[in-house]
């Protein structure tokens, strides 16, 4: 789908082999994980409770590990290194969260994940989407929700794993990086959050994550 | 309703794929410049954080399993209609799901109204504290951390509320929740009004053997429950054993309810059983008007000195001083010494400074006297050689128990029988049976201060102290890590954060029936059929 006519002039495809040798750079990563536990059976609903509870103790988890693990690259990623949110050659993504920012705009990488986190931090802030007071509903829009916040946290990943997965090896995250991507998707794969074309930009790398126990 | 415009673009296609020269593919290469010292600050701390995670998750799965296979196990016993187990079942459930919803809380300083400070000491102070929106009472420990990191106490701290944390049962004192903010540690601790075991001490001096011997067997099962957890205690003393609204023992584990923790590393301790090698030839020439006056000068400062960092070790026994490995016993050693001071009215080794008590301790087979004159009598001399000194001492609960000194208590039901000092209590928030302590003008609230005594108290740190970034709670201001740098005291405190599942009872619903289930001590035929 490609609702602008003409393609960004500043951002060219790499030739395959360079393509090639990155997506199997990332595939060897893949080994290295925290080994911890069964994260399948972590996402399962527990026996009787109610799923907007599960769904918003574990969207809350996972915007703080993806908010640690960013936070460790910020020096890297810059509006010079990274002036488009993109995840590989093939992908990029432009801000919009529906209200403040209605049409698309096209902004840097640390922007567009500044806007992200900032805008994530006041949805779960707001009570009247997750509601911190004991009895008190959630929304019936709440699952809609939740899908739209792992859909952008998504993307966080994926522009880690493409443009910054050196440095996170150089700093020794690898393992926590992955295992915290292996829990995000076997908990959207659970129920059911994200398309799975919006996975794309970590197709091969997923799928390699999942293979091991 | 939202509105979803984002766009992907998808900007390749095969046929559109050109060839680049090969100079460019050289940028692709990474730069192997040194990392920064505020990027590898924030890589250890979202390791740590994320390692933290998945041990908690773990935890979590297996204890919140373990309570439904608990419940399981009294409904089996209770023999209930279908329609009343159900209900017992969907009230956990409902109380599960309040847990999960006050994990995602994130509590700050100022959910909580502050009514009296009830100690304070080296590290921060103790407050009772009413929660603003649910009116609970609670007593909040808060902690300095750059005092904890001066110290070094950081790791003492973090094992303390772990232990707390893992700690289910009716004689620990509860921890409800934890959390922090840029300058302090706070602690969510059961208020227990009925003040402590030093207070009681301090206000009756002797206690009769019937007396003692109700506490000191309360203050067993108490050490067993903390042992069966896995733990060892090493700081049994009479201020951390509280004392509930019936005057009932709960234990404050590793001297953190009151804060004030002790000194434990192994330099202290070499450094006191070095010096009291020195001063040996000292010791003999103690005389017993000396020690008269010793015990009323001791009397006098107790209060004080168990508030200091150091403290004395009275309590402790040898082998922590020789730092060889020491076991579970060293928690018997150490009640031993509390029964001596309940029925004589000072501890044995009472010396005038920290290095003739550890010399004291350590040679207890000279050093330890029993008076021969206040009518004690032969079981209780015995219980107390066989706790301290002995060369064979207990080393089980099992085995004290069985001592004649215990002969009648009736240890499955002594929670429900009357203590011999029932704490008189005018109000809920009736502090009488805590010292008075001076509030501090605006030390409470003042977040002004705050910023001034975080100031003055990291001239020795390399804080950066315009620096905003709390990475367990990002700030509004920005949600990237990146904004500012982690404090090295930060580092130190990953992973204090903690909600306990008893946080749920204390939420408005009332919910007896799954109270009464899981409030039931050791018996699992009680009916709370209606």
């Amino acid at each position: 789908m490609n609702i602008f006519g003409k393609k960004s002039q500043t951002f060219k495809p790499k030739k395959n082999i360079q393509e090639g040798s990155k997506q199997y750079h990332l595939k060897q990563y893949a080994e290295a994980t925290l080994g911890s536990g069964n994260l399948k059976s972590a996402v399962s609903l527990p026996t009787g409770e109610d799923i907007n509870e599960w769904l918003a103790v574990n969207t809350t988890d996972f915007f703080n590990q993806i908010n640690m693990l960013y936070g460790t690259i910020t020096e890297f990623c810059t509006g010079t290194d990274c002036p488009v949110m993109s995840a590989g050659p093939k992908y990029e993504y432009h801000w919009a969260d529906g209200t403040t920012v209605k049409k698309a705009i096209k902004v840097s990488a640390p922007e567009y994940v500044d806007f992200l986190m900032t805008w994530v931090q006041s949805q779960l802030d707001d009570e009247n989407i997750f509601p911190s007071k004991i009895g008190v509903p959630f929304p019936k829009n709440f699952q809609s929700i939740v899908k739209t916040i792992f859909k952008r946290l998504f993307r966080v990943y994926a522009h880690i794993y493409h443009s910054h997965f050196q440095k996170i090896v150089s700093l020794g995250e690898e393992a926590h990086l992955n295992t915290s991507l292996k829990h995000f998707i076997y908990f959207i794969q659970e129920f059911n959050l994200v398309d799975k074309k919006e996975l794309g930009p970590l197709n091969e790398l997923i799928e390699s994550l999942m293979k091991n126990p | 309703m939202i509105n979803d415009h984002e766009s992907v673009i998808d900007v390749g296609s095969d046929d559109e794929r050109e060839n680049f020269e090969d100079e460019e593919d050289t940028t692709t290469v990474y730069s192997s410049d040194p990392l920064s010292r505020p990027t590898m600050d924030r890589s250890l701390a979202a390791k740590m954080y994320i390692e933290q995670y998945y041990i908690n998750a773990q935890q979590s799965v297996k204890e919140r399993g373990q309570r439904r296979k608990d419940l399981e196990l009294k409904l089996e016993n209770m023999k209930l209609s279908s329609k009343e187990s159900n209900d017992l079942r969907k009230e956990l459930d409902k109380k599960e799901s309040d847990y999960m919803r006050i994990k995602r809380l994130k509590l700050k300083r100022s959910d909580f109204e502050v009514i009296r400070i009830i100690g304070r000491g080296a590290f921060g102070e103790v407050s009772l504290v009413r929660h603003r929106e649910s009116n609970d009472l609670y007593a909040m420990k808060r902690l300095k951390k750059s005092e904890m990191l001066k110290k070094e106490q950081a790791a003492h701290v973090r094992a303390e509320r772990d232990v707390l944390a893992s700690a289910n049962t009716n004689w620990v004192v509860k921890l409800y929740y934890s959390f922090q903010d840029d300058n302090y540690l706070y602690l969510i601790m059961e208020y227990l009004p009925g003040g402590d075991m030093m207070s009681l001490l301090i206000k009756y001096d002797i206690f009769t053997e019937n007396q003692a011997r109700f506490y000191i067997a309360e203050t067993i099962l108490a050490i067993e429950s903390v042992h069966t957890l896995g733990y060892i205690h090493r700081d049994i003393k009479p201020d951390n054993l509280l004392l509930d609204s019936k005057g009932h023992v709960k234990l404050c584990d590793l001297g953190l309810c009151t804060g004030f923790h002790r000194l434990h590393s192994s330099e202290f301790y070499q450094m006191l059983v070095g010096d009291a090698m020195t001063i040996k030839m000292k010791l003999i020439e103690a005389t017993p008007l000396t020690q008269t006056e010793r015990i009323a000068s001791w009397k006098k400062a107790r209060r004080a000195l168990a508030y200091s960092a150091v403290g004395t070790p009275d309590y402790t026994a040898p082998e922590v001083f020789l730092q060889i490995g020491y076991n579970k016993e060293v928690d018997w050693w150490s009640l031993g010494v509390i029964l001596y001071e309940m029925v004589v009215g000072h501890p044995p080794f009472l010396s005038d400074n920290t290095t003739e008590t550890c010399l004291k301790i350590l040679n207890c087979k000279e050093t330890l006297q029993i008076p021969t004159d206040m009518g004690l009598s032969k079981e209780v001399i015995d219980l107390i050689k066989r706790l301290v000194c002995e060369k064979d001492r207990y080393k089980s609960a099992d085995e004290i128990k069985l001592h004649p000194f215990f002969k009648g208590v009736n240890w499955d039901n002594i929670r429900n029988q009357s203590a011999p000092f029932v704490p008189e209590l005018k109000s809920p928030t009736d502090t009488s049976n805590f010292d008075i302590y001076e509030e501090i003008p605006n030390d409470i609230d003042d977040d002004d201060n705050n910023n001034n005594n975080n100031s003055n108290n990291n001239i020795n740190l390399n804080d950066n102290i315009n620096s905003n970034c709390t990475y367990t709670t990002p700030t509004k201001k920005s949600n990237i890590m990146g904004k500012g740098n982690i404090k090295d005291k930060d580092l130190a405190f990953i992973g204090f954060t903690f909600k306990g599942f008893d946080a749920v009872n204390k939420s408005p619903t009332n919910r007896r029936n799954v109270e009464s289930i899981f409030n039931t001590n050791n018996s699992t035929t009680t009916s709370t059929t209606k």
